[in-house]
């Protein structure tokens, strides 16, 4: 039986619910009445119904309205509605919206059969959507477990394939970090500086890094098919069965290189073993010493050079042991050092590390003394760019003699450097090496601190050098000064003694002169005063004495005069006179039993020196030829004689030969060749300033004369003093130009034209007084003031340019000076102040008439202070 | 020179035997009168008012003295006597201080006893006199 199924009866009218009641009455359906469009509507909410019958026309909600909520609503939009219609045509058209199947409709009066059969096939199709419904539900189940099933297959899938994936790239990543670790153990093995092998317990290489195989000079390939153990006698490893573990440090050791060369290295060797613990092998590592002990030996080298340099004194003294210090610790079989000549280089210093080799020591004899143009070959290159050179290859070079030494000597390098002082190339030193291959930057960078070490000592040791050469000048300089002093000291000495003599000497013709005055007045007077011929007689003896009393005072004063401060005005001395003066005073001073003789005759020329410079050199010459022959006597009587005599120059009439000569002992040629020398004596120093002679020359040339000596031991001395006259000696300032012969006098003062008068006078010139108009005639024109107009001036001078004026300022009051009022600047006219100083005048008539100036009374204050420049003890004869 | 205007001459020098030879000289010469000798300086104003010389022969080496100092003195209070040094000594620079203190003259005791006598005839007259050995050193070369 089917199941029931509910209907839904609407209408507003019991009644036709009633009827729908009856018509639809069946045990297969539950009729379900509802009065309004809200019950029914209330009763839709509760359950389902599988149709509806619904009347159109109702109050309130119609049966239209009811159908449109209906099937607005998604739980009962598919409800089958049968509408009631009272019109049928009316209504079709509204009907027929609602979609064929679910709505129909059926008009009043209802046919009960109609109705039920809509009804039963509302019924029918709801059964059979229902039924449908369940078939679709329950397939729809199935299609849900089935996707449900799928669903866990897939997620299952998804986890397996993340894992997977996970597992694949643990792997990936695995995988590359293996590849970067064998990476950089490789590139360790190929990059280190250390060589690298693996050997097996025979011996044989099982790996080989490059390093090891470049240190070792050969290819990865040769070695590592090469039994390395036996190769580098590298002791078997340990047995397998040993303990010991982990790296072991072994001893130095040398490996030979393919070339046969041997290398110092230090090596680890560090055992490898297998699954089982046992020792299957041993990795090596090793590493070349031959840079270090380079460095080293550089180093060593640099300290010997350096040490060389400490105590040497010349960079020529210091290249043999540089030069061999520097073969022995850079391992160079030859070096040289050159220096620079012009434009070439020389070679001065060779060394060879082996001297036992001949070809080196060929080498050696050719490169001694070589030259080689600057700029050419290593030497002359390294000259030229200041710069270390390197030439690799020795044998290519040309033109170089010692090249085929060098060759035959298996020398294939040759580096070259400088020894600089700043930018300056002070030599250069090359060394010469059986090795080919070229320097490396450290060798280099060495040999420029070398270089520059070198130069500094060469620079230090110039430094020395002149700071010696002027030690030893300052000490000479010390040492002159020193003598000079002392000498100075000693010349005070003597010229106070002689000053004091010089004193004595004036005093006392001072004196004698006191004295000598009253005897000559007494002898005049007593010659006035009528006496008989026989007084008359006595009294001209008497004056004789007197007058050789005269001369002597006169002669001790010439003696103390000082020639240098207070000579006469030298007008040429008479020597038969000069003698007169002088003989006593010499004879005087003259140790007992040594005789003075000879004398000067009349009628000899006037010589140019002046008496008083004469009178002292003849002083000194006498006093040291009667000291030298008393010195020598043996008795005290009659020791020997000084003979002086004059006589006009052979050649030169006009000249006169003065000779001084002794018969004492004469001189040794040594001191004949020395005594005229400043400070030479024979005497000791507190008796002799080792001045008289050098004096006695200087003296008489000056005056243009010359001094001749001919000596020897046992003959005697003879001095021959060449005196010639004044005109030809040498003129001084005073003789520029000659007095003047007439000079005018125009002053008022009496006084002043008096002294005027005296002075020019004395200038061996005549004065007169000129008070006219116009100008006088004269040379020399001294004239006052007032009548120094500037007319009479230039009248006066225009007459000759050698005519001087000497103008005396005489003031009226008021009036203007003359050198003012007579704009006279001609430096030919001198201007004084009024009233004159004596000395002022003097200055000016001395200026004009061509005199030097007199001193000032400062430097004139002590003349009477007579200085003898030398002494009776002077001497140089023995 | 007249023999009745002698010019009178006093002597001032400490050196007795100079004094009484030249007392001697110039009393037997008729130009001179002799008025006296000082032998020091003390009184020297008083004895010139008192005995009027013409002419003072002065030794330049009074003892004691400043001679150059007194001859100024002499020029202001007795410019009637003329003094003349009378030195021992050949220098040029006495002989410019001894014209500029007011002295007429510079002579030597050197000098000839002839020159001497007219160059104190000279200073009478009021010339500037100087001994010819002085005047050799006035040039100086």
């Amino acid at each position: 039986m089917q199941p029931t199924v509910a209907i839904l009866l609407v209408d507003d009218q019991p009644r036709n619910l009633d009827v729908l009641e009856s018509i639809l009455e069946s045990p297969e359906y539950e009729l379900v009445r509802a009065q309004s469009a809200e019950q029914a509507l209330l009763e839709l909410l509760h359950r389902e119904f599988a149709a509806i019958v619904l009347d159109i026309k109702m109050p309130g909600i119609s049966g239209l309205e009811l159908a449109q909520i209906i099937k607005k609503r998604r739980r009962t939009e598919n409800i089958p509605i049968l509408f009631l219609t009272a019109h049928l045509i009316e209504e079709q058209d509204v009907l027929r919206g609602y979609g064929a199947g679910a709505v129909d409709y059926l008009s009043k009066p209802i046919n009960p059969d109609i109705l039920r059969s809509k009804v039963a096939v509302f019924i029918d199709l709801y059964r059979k959507n229902r039924a449908l419904a369940e078939v679709n539900r329950q397939l729809q189940s199935e299609v849900d477990k089935r996707e449900k099933a799928q669903e866990e297959l897939r997620q299952a899938n998804e986890r397996l394939e993340s894992r997977v994936h996970e597992r694949t790239e643990d792997l990936t990543l695995a995988n590359h970090a293996l590849r970067d670790s064998e990476q950089r153990v490789r590139l360790l093995l190929e990059s280190v500086g250390e060589g690298i092998f693996g050997i097996d317990h025979s011996g044989a290489a099982t790996f080989v890094n490059p390093a090891a195989a470049a240190l070792l000079g050969y290819t990865p390939e040769e070695l590592i098919t090469a039994h390395l153990g036996r190769l580098l006698e590298v002791p078997p490893p340990q047995s397998p069965a040993s303990n010991d573990d982990g790296p072991a440090v072994q001893p130095p050791h040398h490996f030979t290189r393919k070339d046969g060369s041997r290398i110092p290295v230090e090596f680890v060797r560090t055992p490898v073993r297998n699954e089982h613990g046992q020792i299957t092998g041993e990795v090596v590592v090793f590493r070349d010493l031959t840079p270090r002990e380079r460095a080293a030996r550089r180093l060593a080298a640099e300290h010997a050079v350096t040490k060389v340099l400490a105590t040497a004194e010349s960079l020529p003294a210091a290249a043999p042991d540089v030069l061999a210090r520097l073969c022995e610790a850079l391992d160079v079989s030859a070096s040289k050092m050159w220096i620079i000549e012009n434009d070439h280089v020389r070679c001065t210093h060779c060394h060879i590390l082996d001297d036992s080799d001949p070809d080196l020591a060929a080498f050696r004899a050719g490169a001694l003394g070589s030259n080689i143009p600057r700029g050419r070959g290593l030497s002359g290159k390294v000259a030229l760019t200041g710069r270390p050179e390197w030439f690799g290859r020795l044998g290519s070079m040309s033109g170089m003699p010692w090249v085929d030494k060098a060759i035959a000597a298996g020398l294939h390098s040759a580096l070259g450097f400088p020894v600089l002082d700043g930018d300056r190339v002070e030599a250069i030193i090359t060394m010469y090496s059986k090795d080919p291959s070229p320097p490396d930057e450290s060798l280099v960078a060495m040999m420029g601190a070398i270089g520059r070490e070198m130069g500094a000592f060469v620079r230090r040791t110039r430094a020395e050098t002149e700071l010696r050469a002027h030690r030893e000048q300052l000490e000479e300089l010390v040492q002159q000064r020193t003598g000079a002093l002392e000498r100075s000291h000693d010349r005070l000495r003597q010229a106070e003694r002689l000053a004091t003599v010089g004193t004595l000497a004036a005093g006392l013709g001072h004196d004698m002169s006191n004295l000598l005055l009253p005897i000559r007045a007494r002898l005049h007077s007593l010659a006035e005063s009528g006496l008989n011929e026989s007084a008359l007689g006595d009294v001209a003896a008497i004056g004789e004495a007197a007058g050789y009393l005269q001369r002597l005072a006169s002669g001790l004063r010439l003696l103390a005069v000082d020639p240098d401060r207070n000579v006469e005005r030298n007008t040429g001395t008479n020597l038969h006179t000069w003698w007169r003066d002088v003989e006593g005073v010499f004879r005087s001073a003259l140790p007992r039993g040594v005789r003075l003789e000879g004398g000067c005759p009349e009628g000899l020329p006037a010589v140019g020196i002046a008496a008083s410079r004469l009178t002292q050199a003849v002083f000194n010459l006498v006093q040291n030829a009667g000291e030298a022959i008393a010195g020598a006597a043996r008795r005290e009587s009659d020791q020997g004689s000084i003979r002086i005599h004059a006589r006009p120059l052979h050649n030169e009439p006009d000249s006169v030969e003065l000779i001084i000569e002794d018969d004492g002992p004469g001189m040794p040629t040594e001191v004949a060749a020395r005594c005229f020398e400043p400070y030479f004596s024979t005497k000791t120093r507190a008796v002799s300033t080792g001045m008289g002679l050098a004096m006695v020359r200087a003296w008489v040339e000056q005056a243009g004369g010359g001094v001749n000596l001919a000596t020897a031991p046992g003959k005697g001395t003879r001095f021959m003093l060449v005196l010639r006259p004044l005109s030809t000696a040498a003129p001084s300032a005073a003789e520029i130009h000659s007095p003047p012969a007439h000079a005018a006098i125009t002053l008022q003062d009496k006084r002043t034209v008096s002294f005027v008068t005296v002075l020019i006078e004395a200038a061996q010139a005549t004065a007169v007084h000129w008070d006219q108009d116009g100008v006088p005639e004269a040379e020399l024109w001294v004239v006052g003031g007032a009548s120094a107009t500037p007319e009479r001036l230039a009248a006066f001078l225009a007459h000759d340019s050698a005519r001087r004026v000497v103008v005396i300022e005489d003031l009226s009051p008021g009036g203007r000076p003359a050198r003012e009022a007579g704009q006279i600047t001609d430096p030919r006219v001198a201007y004084i102040g009024a009233k004159p100083k004596a000395n002022q005048l003097r200055a000016a008539l001395a200026h004009a008439i061509g005199r030097p100036s007199h001193r000032a009374p400062a430097e004139t204050e002590d003349s009477g202070v007579v200085v003898m420049s030398t002494s009776r003890a002077e001497a140089t004869q023995q | 020179m007249t023999a009745t205007s002698p010019i009178k001459v006093l002597l001032v020098d400490d050196n007795s035997i100079l004094a009484e030879a030249m007392s001697r000289v110039i009393t037997r010469d008729p130009r001179f009168q002799w008025v006296g000798w000082l032998e020091t300086t003390n009184t020297i104003v008083d004895e010139v008012q008192g005995k009027c010389p013409s002419v003072i022969l002065m030794d330049v080496d009074m003892p004691g003295v400043e001679t150059f100092e007194l001859v100024r003195l002499l020029a202001q209070k007795c410019p009637s006597a003329k003094v003349v040094m009378f030195s021992g000594h050949i220098r040029e620079d006495f002989a410019d201080e001894a014209l500029d203190c007011g002295a007429f003259g510079y002579l030597h005791k050197d000098d000839e006893i002839d020159v001497l006598l007219s160059n104190l005839e000279k200073v009478n007259t009021g010339e500037i006199v100087l001994s010819p050995l002085v005047k050799r050193v006035m040039w100086r070369a």
